[in-house]
């Protein structure tokens, strides 16, 4: 990264506390990490260290305990709730380990979703939708309800469905996670194409060594902070 | 709410989804608009049936019945009784144009060796009154004909007595002789169906015939007072005034009702009004537990759709998306539920009416439908429907979509 490229998500002492009865679990400990306008960033780190909750709070699906988090140099504690859903709507797209498609809608509906949430007319969400069938080469399964799609065309369902709306970053909670190697490959494909085409920042969270070489940038994370780099 | 359309699609795909338990939901709806549906049309049927057997009346007549309390016609109930000559002392009223009046009794009616007990009544045979009797009747001679001046052991009766084998099965026709208290009458002729099993088995024979047969001197059960239909409320007032200047007792304590086809027709509509809307009430009682049912399966959805909820929101829906798409979709219950109870309701109602057509043998009962009907029963179901949704709706709109996404 060069110093030049401009923060898109800023998150400073990010504290992420779920109380169990009496138990205290605090999933993010004084978390710092900036996601920077077009870059790759992959996130590492052993199960339970806090990589899905620090990416709840980058896709601002959730709301810190303390700290503050920057989106595009807003602060999110102004927003309300409604107002984060449509950040959210606009600015980010969500791709989970489990593709999390729904089950009752068709992959061009699911695709469709995130158009109609913001209110994008029918002609317009057909036209988006089977542009980005084409690009993740789904155009003869468009009517397949997700139960009649492999794990790796549904992985690519929801890759389209996070590009719908042109979002400034894409959120990876381990996407190949629930795939084999190979067709795990060609979904990581996927989003380096979309990266190095497109300029689309990806942030991937990933367990996976090799997975992670993909990015551009590797940040660890361990007991809710991360690991700062020996120079 | 940019998009309702969609929203309406959405909604439907996940009822069809769970298509069984949507049906089960649903019967609680429909069977509570079915009876509301079929409720209101025959009630709105029985209402225009009695209109217009009014009508046929006429609205110049006023009627005269003494106050009863439970029991039948003659029991004592310590008034000044009204008596044939009332009639007479009525024709002198000035204002009054014609007066007339029967005497009812029950009576033992043997035909061919069977022996059955009904109602027989006596009316007047002098032409003016019997003329007004029979308007008052306001039904049609289907055989035979009416009586006539002169007739002494003539009859006419319902059509039971020659339809229906009253007799160990057999009918007696017109011309057959059967007896009246032993007194030997003929069958002159028979009404058209009237609509109550009461009514359809009524014998009239001539007054002079039923006093002597029955035994009963004097007595009258009815009087009908004809006048002018703009005056007929002062009318009645001068009639109620003279009668009981004339029996002798106080205006406020006479022993008879002077009522006006107006009165007739309000009491009449107090009455439908109340069983109507007792029944209506217990079809609300129904649509309450629809309700529930409602609200118990959105409540289930809500929880099994936690995850659904959860990826609608992390691409961008708002609580009041979430909301809208669960309120709609319990409406849509509602809605369904109601159309189907629309068209149940007519089927049902129209059975009513085919088996009383048939039962009575004359179109008494018809129901009555109005697009108004229709669309408000639709309105409210969808309106319970959603209204019953509110709560599980709001519930989903709150799910917190960082908790249901987690635990891939
Ligand atoms: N909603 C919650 N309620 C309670 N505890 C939670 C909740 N979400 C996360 N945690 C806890 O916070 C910690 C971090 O969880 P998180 O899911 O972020 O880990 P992770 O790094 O994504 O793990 P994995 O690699 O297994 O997905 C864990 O100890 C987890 O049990
Ligand atoms: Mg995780």
């Amino acid at each position: 990264m060069t110093s030049k490229a401009k923060p898109l998500i800023e998150i400073q002492d990010v504290w992420k506390t779920y109380t169990m009865g009496d138990n205290k679990v605090h999933a993010l400990r004084g978390l710092n990490l900036t996601v920077y306008k077009g870059e790759f960033l992959a996130v590492m780190g052993p199960s339970g260290s806090g990589k899905s909750t620090a990416m709840n709070m980058i896709g601002v699906l959730d709301r810190p305990t303390t700290g503050s988090i920057k989106l595009d140099g807003k602060d999110i504690s102004k927003f309300s709730e409604s107002g984060l859903a449509t950040l959210r709507g606009k600015k980010i797209g969500f791709i989970f380990q489990k593709f999390n498609l729904i089950n009752t809608l068709s992959a061009k509906e699911n695709i469709m979703l995130p158009l109609i949430f913001q209110g994008v007319n029918a002609v317009e969400r057909e036209r988006r939708a089977n542009e980005l069938l084409k690009l993740v080469e789904l155009e003869d399964r468009q009517n397949h309800k997700p139960s009649e799609l492999s794990g790796g065309q549904q992985q690519r369902v929801a890759i389209a469905r996070a590009l719908a709306v042109n979002p400034e970053v894409i959120l990876a909670d381990e996407p190949t996670g629930n795939l084999d190697s190979k067709t795990g490959g060609t979904v990581m494909d996927f989003l380096k194409k979309l990266h190095k085409e497109n300029g689309t920042t990806i942030v991937m969270v990933t367990h996976d060594e090799d997975t992670a070489k993909v990015a551009e940038r590797v940040e660890v994370l361990r007991d809710g902070q991360i690991i700062p780099k020996s120079k | 709410m940019t998009l309702i359309k969609e929203y309406f699609q959405i909604a439907l795909r996940s009822l069809t989804r769970r298509r069984l338990r949507s049906w089960l939901t649903m019967i609680g709806i429909f069977i509570g608009i079915a009876a509301v549906v079929s409720l209101i049309s025959l009630g709105q049927g029985m209402r225009s049936a009695v209109y217009d057997t009014f009508e046929r009346m006429g609205s110049d007549k006023l009627m005269i019945t003494p106050k009863t309390q439970f029991g039948p016609p003659g029991a004592n109930t310590g008034y000044v009784p009204l008596v044939e000559s009332d009639l007479d002392f009525l024709e002198g009223i000035s204002g009054v144009q014609a007066v007339s009046g029967y005497v009812m009794s029950s009576a033992r009616i043997e035909f061919q060796d069977s022996v059955r007990y009904y109602s027989v009544v006596g009316i007047p045979t002098e032409p003016e009154r019997l003329n007004l009797i029979i308007d008052i009747f306001a039904t049609d001679i289907a055989k035979g004909r009416n009586l006539e001046p002169g007739d002494t052991f003539a009859a006419v009766t319902g059509f039971y007595h020659n339809e229906r084998g009253l007799y160990a099965g057999k009918n007696i026709q017109l011309n057959n002789k059967f007896f009246i208290n032993d007194q030997k009458f003929y069958l002159a002729g028979v009404f058209e169906p009237i609509g109550s099993s009461q009514d359809d088995s009524m014998i009239i024979i001539p007054m002079d015939s039923f006093r002597k047969v029955t035994g009963i001197e004097d007595r009258i059960d009815f009087i009908v007072v004809q006048g002018d239909e703009e005056t007929l409320n002062d009318l009645a007032d001068v009639v109620t005034r003279s009668l009981a200047r004339h029996q002798g007792v106080n205006v406020d304590d006479v022993g008879f009702n002077v009522q006006t086809p107006e009165d007739l027709l309000s009491t009449l509509d107090t009455i439908l009004n109340i069983v109507q809307g007792v029944l209506i009430g217990i079809a609300l009682i129904s649509l309450f537990v629809g309700g529930i049912g409602v609200m118990n399966t959105m409540f289930t959805s809500v929880m099994e759709r936690n995850k659904e909820i959860g990826i609608m929101k992390a691409v961008g829906a708002k609580n009041s998306d979430i909301l809208y798409l669960f309120l709609i979709e319990s409406g849509l219950l509602g809605l369904v539920g109601g159309l189907i109870g629309i068209f149940l309701g007519v089927g049902f109602a129209k059975l009513v009416e085919i088996i009383s057509t048939q039962a009575l043998g004359k179109t008494f009962l018809v129901a009555h439908f109005s697009w108004g009907l229709f669309l408000g029963a639709l309105a409210f179901s969808f309106v319970l429907g959603a209204g019953a949704g509110t709560l599980p709706a709001v519930q989903a709109a709150k799910h917190k979509p960082a908790d249901t996404l987690r635990d891939e």
